[in-house]
C-alpha cells in the first residue's frame, strides 16, 4: 500500500469533514430513529390507553345487558379525531364496527374485553389510531433537525477555513525549513505573527545556529580524525567511497585508485579468511569490528594497522555504510618482534633469563624455580649437539605441556637451565608439588632421538622471594646438586645462609688480603710429553691470609667474582706474571683468563698494555677458564683475535667437561686444549674416560691443535696420556705448584 | 330493542298494574348481577347461593310474586357461578335475623320496610329499590328507563352501606 503523505492542514480538514458528517448523520439517525420510535410507542400508547379506558365500560355494560350503552360508548370513542375506526366484538359478535380508510396511516391496538366478573377474555376492541397527527409532529421535528445540522454544517466549515489559516504560518515555516540549507540563511519575515509560529520560528533559528555549531565540531573532530588517524569510508558492499589524506599515504594508493576500489587492493596475502569472514559476520550483525590487521603497500610493504570498523545506520536502523579508522602501528610491531626476539630463547622459543628478570621484577612475592638438566654436557658430548638440542626441545615441551593447566610461566634461561616462576593465585603447596612433578616427569620421561634412547634427570633450585631470585634460586640450585637432594628451597636451607655469611666473610678477606697485597702467584710446570722437559709454566693465584696460610682459588675464586674483585686479582697476576717471566725469555708461561676477564674493558686494556709493556707476547698462552659457560661467542671471538694478533696463543682450560660449543670453538682459532682433569685422573684405568678424551684427541689432532692432559697425578696416568699422544702434561707428579719466584731464584 | 320495549309497554297497560312491568323486567334482568358487583360477596351468601329476598306489603304481593317469577325466568336459579335463590317475604315477616345477600323493595314505604333497610344497613347488604323515591329510606341502588338505562346509586346512603363495588360499576352507575 502506497504511503499518501498528507500535510497536518489537510489532515485536520478531512478530519473536521469525516467527524462533521459523522456527527451529523449520527445526530440525524439518533434523533429520528428516538422521535419515530418513542412518538410511535406514545402514539400506541395513547391508543393503548383508549382501549383500555373503554373496555371496562364495555365489559360490565355487556355483563349488565346495556349493548345500547355499548354503541353509546363506541360512537363517543369514535368522536375522538385521532381515531380512524374502531371494532367491539363480543363473544365473536361484532358490537361495533365504523369503516376507515385504509390508505390511511394508522396504529392498529387490538385490547381484549373481560368479562367483568370472570376476567375472561369475552372479545375484543380493535382500535386503528391516526398517525396524522404523529406525522406532522414528526416532520417538524425533522425540519428543525436539518436546520440544526446545516448550522451545525456551516460551523465545522468555518472552523475548517478558521484551521486552514491558523495552520498556513506552519505550512510556510516548513517549506523554508524543508527547502534549508546549511550555508544559507532562514528568512522567516515573510511569515504571519503569530504566538505559537513565533515561538517555533525562534526555535528553529536556534536549533539552525546549534546544527551551525555543532557542523562546524564536527568539522573539526573529522579535521582531527582525519590528521591523526587513516580513515575509509565504504558502501554496505565493501566499495571504497572515501579515503582521507592518511589512507594514500599508509597505503601508497592514490585517492582517485582507491575509490571504487575495495578493501582487498590492500589485503596481505597472510591475512586469512577467516578475519574478513569475521568482519563482515560482525559488520552485518551491526556490531563494531576492532582489531590488528596486516596490510600491503602498493609497492609490497607490509604494514600493520589497529583498525576499528563502525556500521553507520539510518533512521530505521538499517546499515547504509562502514567508516574505518585505523592507526599504524607497525613501528611497534617491529619493536614487539625484536623485544620477543631478545626475551625468547631460539632453541626452544621459550622466554629467556632477560624475560624472567623482568616479570620477577612485576611480581610481589615471586615463586621462582629453576630446573637444571643433570649431567646434560655428557649427552652433548657423546651423543653431539644436535641429539643435545632435541632433548632441551622435548624436556621443554614437556614441561610446557604439565604447565598448561597452572598459571605458571615457563623460560629457558641457559643451556640445561629452565626456570618456572608463578605469582600469589599459586599457594607454596601447589608451587612445590608442580616443580616436584615437573622433576618427576623429567626423571620418567625417555627421550628417543633418531639414534638412542636418553634417561635424563633434573635438580631444582627454589626461593620464594624477590630479591636476588636468580641467585638464590641458583645458589640453591647448585647446592642441592652438591649435596645430591633433586630440588632445594633457598628459604628453607639454613646452610645457605651459613654459605652466604661465609661468602661475606670470604669478600671481607679477599678485600684485605688485595690491600695487604697478599695475593700471590704460583707456577706449576707444564711438560713435553715426549721429552719431558719443562719449558712452559702455567701460573695459578693464591691468597695468603692473615695468619700466612696458602689458600686455593677453590676457596675464594667463585667468591671473588660475584663481589667483583675476581678482575682485580686477575691484574695482580698479570702483573706478577709479567714481571717475573720477563725476566726468563726461554720460559713460556700460561695465565687463566676468564670470560669477565675478556669482555671487561679495563682489564682488556691491562692486559694488551702490559703485553706491549713487557713484549711477552710470543711467550705467552692465555688459558680461557670456564669457556662453556660462553654464551655470546660473538663477542668473544673478535676479542680472542685482537689478543691472536698481538702474537698471544689461546688456550681452552677445562675442555671435555660439558663443553657444548665445539663449532664456535673452532671459530675461537685456539691453539691448545687443556682436556679436563676429571678426565684424566682415571683415564688409565676408567673406559669412559679414555673415549671422551681419545675423542677430544682427535678433535684436536683434526684442528691442529696441541692437547694438554692435567691431573697428571701418577706415573700410570703420566705413561697412559703419553701413549696417547697428548703433546703436554701437567699434575703434581710431574711438579707441584711453587711460588713463581722460586723462578728467577734458580 | 326499544320496539319490544314498547310492545311489552302497552301489553302491561292492558293489565293496569301500578308497577312499570317493563322497568320491572329491566331491574329483574339487572339487579342480580349488580350483586355480584360487590366485591365482599362471598361474605355474603350461604351455601353458593345467593338469596335475594323480595319485600313486600300488603298491597305488593302480587308484583312480588311477579317480580321473582321475571328473576327465575331470567336466571333459571343460577347467577354466574353461585346459586340464585328469590323468596318474597311479606315485611311483617320479616325475620331481624334474616340473612339474605340483598334485598328488594317496592316503593311503598313504611316503618317495617325501613327497618329492612336498617337491616341491610347494619347487615351490609345491597338494597335494591323499585325507584330511587326510596332513596329517602335510604335504599342503595335503583333503577330507571329513559332514553337509555340508568342505574341510580344512593351517594348519600352509599357510606353508610360500607359496601365496596367493583369499581367500573361507580362509572356507570349514577350518583343521586
Amino acid at each position: 500500500m502506497s504511503n499518501i503523505l498528507l500535510t497536518i492542514k489537510t489532515k485536520l480538514i478531512v478530519a473536521f469533514i469525516l467527524v462533521s458528517i459523522f456527527i451529523l448523520t449520527l445526530i440525524y439517525l439518533t434523533f429520528s430513529s428516538l422521535f419515530q420510535e418513542h412518538m410511535l410507542k406514545s402514539e400506541k400508547e395513547k391508543a393503548i390507553l383508549i382501549a383500555q379506558t373503554i373496555e371496562p365500560m364495555i365489559g360490565i355494560n355487556h355483563y349488565l345487558g346495556l349493548h345500547d350503552d355499548i354503541k353509546q360508548l363506541a360512537k363517543q370513542t369514535t368522536d375522538n379525531e385521532n381515531i380512524e375506526s374502531l371494532r367491539i366484538t363480543i363473544q365473536e359478535k361484532e358490537i361495533f364496527f365504523l369503516p376507515y380508510d385504509k390508505e390511511q396511516r394508522h396504529i392498529h391496538v387490538k385490547y381484549p374485553i373481560k368479562d367483568t366478573t370472570t376476567q375472561l377474555k369475552i372479545g375484543t376492541i380493535d382500535i386503528f389510531y391516526k398517525l396524522e397527527n404523529f406525522d406532522k409532529t414528526f416532520n417538524t421535528i425533522q425540519t428543525k433537525i436539518i436546520k440544526y445540522m446545516a448550522f451545525l454544517a456551516i460551523t465545522f466549515l468555518l472552523f475548517t477555513l478558521l484551521t486552514r489559516r491558523l495552520l498556513n504560518p506552519l505550512n510556510q515555516i516548513a517549506k523554508k525549513v524543508q527547502n534549508y540549507k546549511l550555508d544559507a540563511t532562514l528568512d522567516f519575515s515573510n511569515i504571519r505573527k503569530e504566538v505559537e509560529t513565533d515561538a517555533i520560528i525562534e526555535a528553529f533559528k536556534k536549533m539552525v545556529t546549534n546544527i551551525h555549531e555543532h557542523t562546524l565540531l564536527l568539522e573539526r573532530y573529522k579535521y582531527a580524525v582525519d590528521e591523526s588517524a587513516i580513515v575509509s569510508k565504504s558502501d554496505i558492499n565493501g566499495t571504497i567511497t572515501y579515503v582521507n589524506d592518511e589512507f594514500c599515504r599508509a597505503s601508497g594508493y592514490s585517492r582517485y585508485e582507491l575509490l571504487g576500489n575495495t578493501h582487498k587492493i590492500i589485503r596481505h596475502p597472510q591475512t586469512k579468511d577467516e578475519v574478513i569472514k569475521d568482519i563482515w559476520s560482525r559488520l552485518n550483525n551491526k556490531q563494531i569490528w576492532k582489531g590488528t590487521i596486516k596490510n600491503l603497500t602498493k609497492d609490497d610493504q607490509t604494514y600493520h594497522v589497529e583498525i576499528t570498523i563502525v556500521p553507520i545506520f539510518d533512521e530505521n536502523g538499517n546499515t547504509v555504510e562502514f567508516i574505518s579508522m585505523s592507526h599504524d602501528i607497525t613501528q611497534i610491531i617491529k619493536q614487539k618482534e625484536q623485544i620477543l626476539r631478545q626475551t625468547t630463547n631460539r632453541i626452544t622459543n621459550i622466554p629467556n633469563r632477560i624475560k624472567l628478570e623482568e616479570d620477577i621484577k612485576t611480581l610481589q612475592t615471586p615463586k621462582l624455580a629453576l630446573v637444571s638438566l643433570d649431567n646434560f654436557y655428557i649427552i652433548n658430548d657423546y651423543y653431539g649437539y644436535n641429539t643435545g638440542t632435541y632433548t632441551i626441545k622435548e624436556t621443554a615441551n614437556i614441561i610446557q605441556k604439565y604447565l598448561k593447566k597452572y598459571n605458571i610461566s615457563m623460560y629457558h634461561i641457559s643451556a640445561h637451565e629452565f626456570a618456572i616462576l608463578a605469582d600469589n593465585d599459586i599457594g607454596y603447596t601447589d608451587f612445590n608439588d608442580v616443580y616436584r612433578s615437573i622433576l618427576k616427569i623429567i626423571d620418567n620421561y625417555v627421550i628417543n632421538s633418531d639414534e638412542h634412547s636418553l634417561n635424563i634427570t633434573a635438580t631444582a633450585g627454589i626461593t620464594y622471594n624477590q630479591h636476588n631470585a636468580i641467585a638464590n634460586a641458583s645458589m640453591a640450585l647448585h647446592h642441592a646438586r652438591e649435596t645430591g637432594k633433586s630440588s632445594l628451597v633457598y628459604e628453607e636451607a639454613s646452610n645457605l645462609v651459613e654459605l652466604y655469611n661465609n661468602n661475606i666473610k670470604w669478600t671481607k678477606r679477599i678485600k684485605d688480603a688485595l690491600s695487604d697485597d697478599r695475593f700471590v702467584v704460583y707456577v706449576q710446570p707444564i711438560v713435553d710429553a715426549k721429552t719431558l722437559k719443562t719449558d712452559k709454566y702455567e701460573c695459578l693465584v693464591r691468597m695468603i691470609d692473615e695468619d700466612e696460610n696458602i689458600i686455593s682459588p677453590y676457596h675464594f675464586l667463585d667468591i671473588s667474582k660475584k663481589s667483583k674483585l675476581y678482575l682485580e686479582i686477575t691484574k695482580k697476576v698479570i702483573s706478577s706474571a709479567f714481571k717475573v717471566f720477563s725476566q726468563l725469555p726461554d720460559k713460556s708461561f700460561s695465565i687463566n683468563i676468564s670470560v669477565e676477564d675478556l669482555t671487561n674493558k679495563t682489564n682488556m686494556e691491562f692486559l694488551k698494555q702490559k703485553i706491549k709493556e713487557y713484549d711477552i707476547a710470543s711467550r705467552l698462552v692465555l688459558e680461557i677458564v670456564e669457556s662453556e659457560g660462553i654464551e655470546n661467542f660473538e663477542e668473544i671471538i673478535p676479542l680472542v683475535n685482537e689478543l691472536k694478533q698481538l702474537g698471544c696463543e689461546i688456550s681452552i682450560d677445562d675442555f671435555g667437561t660439558g663443553y657444548s660449543n665445539f663449532a664456535y670453538l673452532m671459530q675461537l682459532n685456539v691453539d691448545y686444549i687443556k682436556i679436563d682433569g676429571s678426565l684424566i685422573k682415571d683415564i688409565d684405568h676408567n673406559i669412559n674416560s679414555q673415549i671422551i678424551s681419545k675423542t677430544i684427541l682427535d678433535f684436536a689432532v683434526q684442528l691442529e691443535l696441541k692437547t694438554v692432559a692435567e691431573f697428571i697425578h701418577n706415573e700410570s696416568v703420566m705413561h697412559y696420556t703419553q701413549e696417547m699422544g697428548i703433546d703436554y702434561l701437567q699434575g703434581f707428579h710431574l711438579g707441584e705448584p711453587v711460588p713463581i719466584e722460586t723462578l728467577i731464584s734458580k | 330493542m326499544k320496539i319490544l320495549l314498547i310492545i311489552l309497554l302497552v301489553s302491561l297497560s292492558l293489565y293496569s298494574y301500578e308497577y312499570d312491568e317493563l322497568l320491572l323486567r329491566a331491574q329483574a334482568s339487572m339487579f342480580p348481577k349488580i350483586i355480584l358487583l360487590d366485591q365482599e360477596i362471598n361474605l355474603k351468601i350461604t351455601d353458593s347461593t345467593v338469596l335475594l329476598s323480595i319485600i313486600y306489603n300488603d298491597n305488593e304481593a302480587k308484583e312480588a310474586n311477579d317480580f321473582k317469577d321475571l328473576i327465575d325466568k331470567e336466571y333459571k336459579g343460577v347467577l354466574g357461578s353461585y346459586s340464585l335463590v328469590i323468596k318474597t317475604v311479606h315485611v311483617d315477616e320479616f325475620s331481624s335475623t334474616d340473612n339474605s345477600s340483598a334485598y328488594f323493595i317496592f316503593d311503598a314505604i313504611d316503618k317495617n320496610k325501613k327497618d329492612v333497610v336498617t337491616h341491610a344497613i347494619k347487615n351490609k347488604r345491597i338494597s335494591f329499590s323499585y325507584s330511587n323515591k326510596c332513596f329517602a329510606n335510604n335504599t342503595l341502588i335503583s333503577l330507571f328507563l329513559k332514553e337509555r338505562t340508568y342505574i341510580y346509586l344512593n351517594k348519600s346512603a352509599l357510606s353508610e352501606y360500607k359496601i365496596k363495588f367493583a369499581p367500573i360499576f361507580y362509572k356507570i352507575a349514577k350518583a343521586r
